[in-house]
């Protein structure tokens, strides 16, 4: 077992990746079937590469000692640098369980496109794409992590326009390019600025010089451009609006992976910059980033309560829960600043353990939901109903996927938001009074966003799953009861099991996290990761136990079993008598049931000002002149998007009329080409001679 | 290197420069080419007398040789057979008049002379007015490109750029080996091949050689 903790594995892992993409499109190529044995190929081929990697990440931490590697390369200034230190090979863990496991349900869930698209070329770039990404969290080199991190961008894309019969995915894809790019023009710049602070392009000098000798204006750039630049893959509001598009369009395993682990990379290179290469940054960072986080958790969840796309709103949830994340990053930087290393600790811990809970469970619901998708052939909800006589085995997952989510006690979302919120209330008790009210409008967000998740998920759920069947057709796309399918359920068995595991093992959890963040801060170069965390652990006096695993809730839990039980003895003879509803004699219909819209009506109500609803209204009659018999009365509801119309559309406008405006410069005079040419050839020697 | 030849090399410098001057001056193509032979003649020159004051003697003597061959015989000749064929368009105007050329010219003299360049003279402390003369050739090559309105002056000017460089490069000691100088030359045959073909596409195409009316080149 020696050879899989060694860095041997890690490069084993990534050759297995490339051979599985090669491998795949060679058998699309070249097989006449389909692309059967490509799909098989490319998804086992990531399944084992992705394993590989999950067993190596956790040899890293059992041997607790980082991996440095490096190999040459033929390019100046780019060396193939590899580092997996705690947080990388934490993330790695993380990429390399979720792909495992979205990987074995992809063999089965792209049956449906075989002899449709083309399954080869899709495996091709499926294993780029988790090539990236674990390239982009091992990297260890400016220009080469910039590689990587194209590659997933590129990939993914790939993947988002894979269904391409239908224009809508194509839109989301375009949108998805065209904001990603945008992100990398920032983490470019970003990356140039420590360039220059540094002279280096290598990680290591970054870690060992800092970026502080830039001035305090470059400074703010730089904090700008992480944000921007990674916030845009992350999907903070504003700057999230391709993640709601993307996401649906993408096949449910991509969309699990895209909104389980790679909007997470951002989060890894943010704890970078901010941690890592930039120790001590201003603690207004800090503010600024609890801010954004309160904004999106908030704004995310609001969108999911009105969307009744299945897909769309759990990506509005990612948004939400990327909030999330950064509070638990905004209030570490926070307390740095304040040199308050325990709570800082404590705080980044939240924000690492919610991005591991979060990936899990998110996974969950995407793969669920791939397999409504999948049965009914629809994403609207109000389509939906009844799902649960159909698909038994989906909807329990989906219900424990709800759960962990909507942080529901023992599940691992209650944990890690739990810890979060202590976090915050620590920075109550802060001297400044405006810390002091960010802090306190970041709890009161949290808090909101805790509510409204649970509510949006009894409408997920219940129009889903409960009630009566909408649209009748849907029963001839299902007729038959959803067997188990290893294939398609195993992951969904594991990833169920692990929001239980991780809730229950909240503390044990914590206690590994501390490590991997002591390890990252406090000095010792990350390449081992024998911290003394116990000591840290001491600390924990000071916050609350972040799950009842104590005395008390074994008794409580003893309690509530006792009680159960003796409840079910005393009405074991009760006969259950099942009667239809009464519903004043009319024939009972799926119509009289609730429908999405109208479950989250009162909450978008509440919510107007920040939603924006609107209702269009529409009547046909029977007889035009007369106008007493209606024939069609229709209500379409939407929500005015705010983003787009106050946001993004202004700056292309302004960039549709600087462009036209530049455009008079493109005569076709070939001596005017020179002209300009020549006058920038003579404006750099000036320059870079002054 | 002593100073007699130094007196040469900047003599060489001066036919050089002053060539790519009056390409800008002359309006006739004939002239161009005869003013481009010229130019070729003293880069031949500075290599041959840097091939035998120096120590690879023999490779810079066959560099010699071949920019010789290429530059003074076979294009002046190439191109005067162009130039027959397209006699109808064989004069060219500039779009700035002579005595503004001259000024732009001055200016780009004045600004190769000036502090912007002073960390090149480190190459060589003792021949400034050297370096800066170089780079004012080079200037003036490109500005030929900007200022003539035919394709063919454009051409020329292109050839002049080219050998401006060569002579920077092969009198401050940043030569090339002898393969990539041969490369270079080869290179140069092929691209007069090339654009003399697409010179003859254009003139069919727009029945002239001005480069002020194919504007419409871009829609």
């Amino acid at each position: 077992m020696d050879i899989l903790f060694q860095a041997n594995a890690f490069i084993v892992a990534l050759a297995l990746y490339a051979g599985a993409a090669l491998l795949s499109l060679f058998a699309g190529w070249q097989l006449r079937d389909g692309g059967k044995v490509a799909n098989r190929v490319a998804h086992f081929g990531a399944c084992v590469a992705s394993l590989l990697l999950l067993v190596f990440s956790i040899g890293v931490f059992l041997d607790g000692e980082g991996k440095m590697l490096s190999f040459a390369s033929p390019f100046p200034d780019i060396s193939f640098a590899f580092r997996i230190d705690g947080l990388s090979a934490f993330f790695l863990g993380l990429i390399g369980g979720i792909a495992a496991l979205a990987s074995w349900f992809g063999v089965a869930y792209q049956k449906h496109f075989i002899g449709k698209y083309d399954l080869g070329m899709f495996g091709f770039f499926y294993n780029a794409f988790l090539l990236g990404m674990v390239l982009a969290v091992s990297a260890n080199q400016a220009l080469f992590f910039l590689f990587s991190w194209e590659l997933m961008s590129l990939a993914s894309y790939f993947l988002v326009i894979f269904d391409r019969e239908d224009s809508r995915n194509i839109r989301a894809g375009f949108l998805y390019l065209l904001m990603t790019q945008l992100g990398t023009v920032f983490i470019a710049i970003a990356l140039f600025l420590a360039y220059k602070a540094t002279g280096s392009f290598d990680f290591d000098v970054w870690r060992a010089t800092g970026l502080a000798s830039l001035s305090p204006v470059w400074q703010g750039v730089l904090f700008g451009s992480v944000l921007i630049g990674f916030g845009t893959k992350a999907g903070i509001i504003p700057l999230h609006i391709w993640l709601p598009e993307a996401h649906p369009a993408a096949p449910s395993h991509v969309s699990a992976l895209m909104s389980g682990v790679m909007i997470k990379t951002a989060i890894f290179m943010i704890i970078r910059f901010f941690f890592d290469f930039f120790p001590g940054a201003p603690l207004e960072w800090g503010l600024v980033i609890l801010v954004l986080g309160a904004v999106s958790s908030l704004l995310g969840v609001l969108y999911a309560l009105s969307e009744h796309d299945i897909k769309r709103l759990l990506a509005y949830h990612s948004v939400e829960n990327i909030g999330i994340i950064l509070l638990g990053v905004g209030a570490a930087l926070v307390f740095a600043g304040y040199g308050l290393q325990d709570f800082f600790v404590f705080a980044l811990v939240a924000a690492l353990f919610h991005t591991a809970n979060h990936a899990i469970f998110k996974s969950l619901l995407f793969l669920t939901s791939g397999v409504v998708v999948g049965v009914t052939g629809t994403r609207n909800m109000e389509a939906y109903g009844g799902l649960i006589r159909v698909l038994p085995y989906s909807a329990f997952f989906f219900l424990i996927g709800s759960m962990a989510i909507s942080a529901f006690p023992p599940f691992n979302g209650f944990a890690s938001e739990w810890l979060v919120f202590q976090s915050l209330f620590v920075g109550v008790a802060a001297s400044s009074l405006l810390v002091k009210m960010i802090f306190l409008a970041s709890i009161a967000s949290l808090s909101f966003t805790g509510g409204l998740a649970m509510a949006c998920f009894a409408k997920a759920f219940g129009i889903t799953f409960l009630g009566r069947r909408r649209e009748e057709h849907l029963s001839e796309r299902a007729p038959e009861k959803e067997r188990m399918n290893w294939l398609v359920h195993l992951p969904m068995i594991i990833l169920a099991t692990l929001t239980l595991v991780l809730g229950i093992g909240a503390p044990f959890v914590v206690s590994f996290l501390v490590g991997i963040v002591a390890s990252l801060v406090f000095g010792t170069g990350g390449e081992t990761l024998a911290f003394p965390y116990l000591q840290f652990m001491g600390m924990s006096e000071n916050f609350a136990g972040i799950l009842p695993v104590h005395g008390t809730a074994v008794a409580l839990a003893v309690f509530v079993a006792v009680i159960g039980a003796v409840i079910g003895w005393l009405t074991r003879k009760r006969r259950i008598t099942l009667a239809p509803t009464w519903d004043c004699g009319m024939p009972l219909s799926s119509k009289m049931q609730i429908t999405a819209t109208s479950f989250s009506r009162s909450l978008v109500v509440i919510f107007r000002g920040i939603l924006r609803p609107t209702k269009q209204t529409d009547v046909e009659y029977r007889d035009a002149e007369t106008r007493y018999f209606t024939s069609v009365h229709s209500v379409k509801t939407d929500f005015f998007d705010v983003y787009r119309s106050y946001v993004f559309r202004p700056i292309a406008q302004a960039l549709g009329y600087f462009s036209d405006r530049v455009k008079k410069i493109q005569s076709g005079n070939v001596n005017a080409y020179m002209f300009y040419v020549f006058m920038t050839l003579i404006l750099l020697l000036i320059f870079t001679t002054r | 290197m002593s100073e007699n030849f130094l007196g040469i090399f900047f003599l060489l410098g001066i036919i050089a420069f002053l060539t790519a001057v009056f390409m800008h001056l002359v309006r006739r193509s004939r002239s161009l080419v005869r003013l481009y032979a010229l130019q070729s003649f003293a880069v031949s020159m500075t290599f041959f007398l840097l091939g035998f004051l120096g120590g690879d003697r023999s490779l810079m003597l066959v560099a010699a040789a071949i920019i010789f061959l290429v530059k003074v015989i076979i294009a002046p000749a190439f191109f005067g057979k162009i130039l027959r064929k397209l006699s109808g368009s064989s004069s060219t105007n500039n779009y700035l008049s002579t005595p503004m050329t001259l000024l732009v010219l001055t200016g780009l003299v004045l600004f190769s002379f000036s502090k912007v360049f002073l960390p090149l003279s480190a190459i060589y402390p003792q021949a400034f007015v050297s370096v800066a003369l170089n780079i004012a050739l080079v200037f003036i090559s490109i500005f030929l490109l900007i200022n003539r309105r035919g394709v063919f002056a454009q051409m020329v000017g292109m050839l002049s750029l080219e050998n401006s460089i060569v002579l920077f490069a092969a009198f401050f000691g940043l030569r090339h080996p002898l393969p990539l100088e041969i490369g270079m030359i080869f290179d140069i045959v092929i691209w007069m091949v090339i654009a003399s073909f697409f010179l003859g596409m254009i003139y069919r195409q727009f029945g002239t050689l001005s480069t002020a009316d194919m504007k419409r080149l871009t829609e």
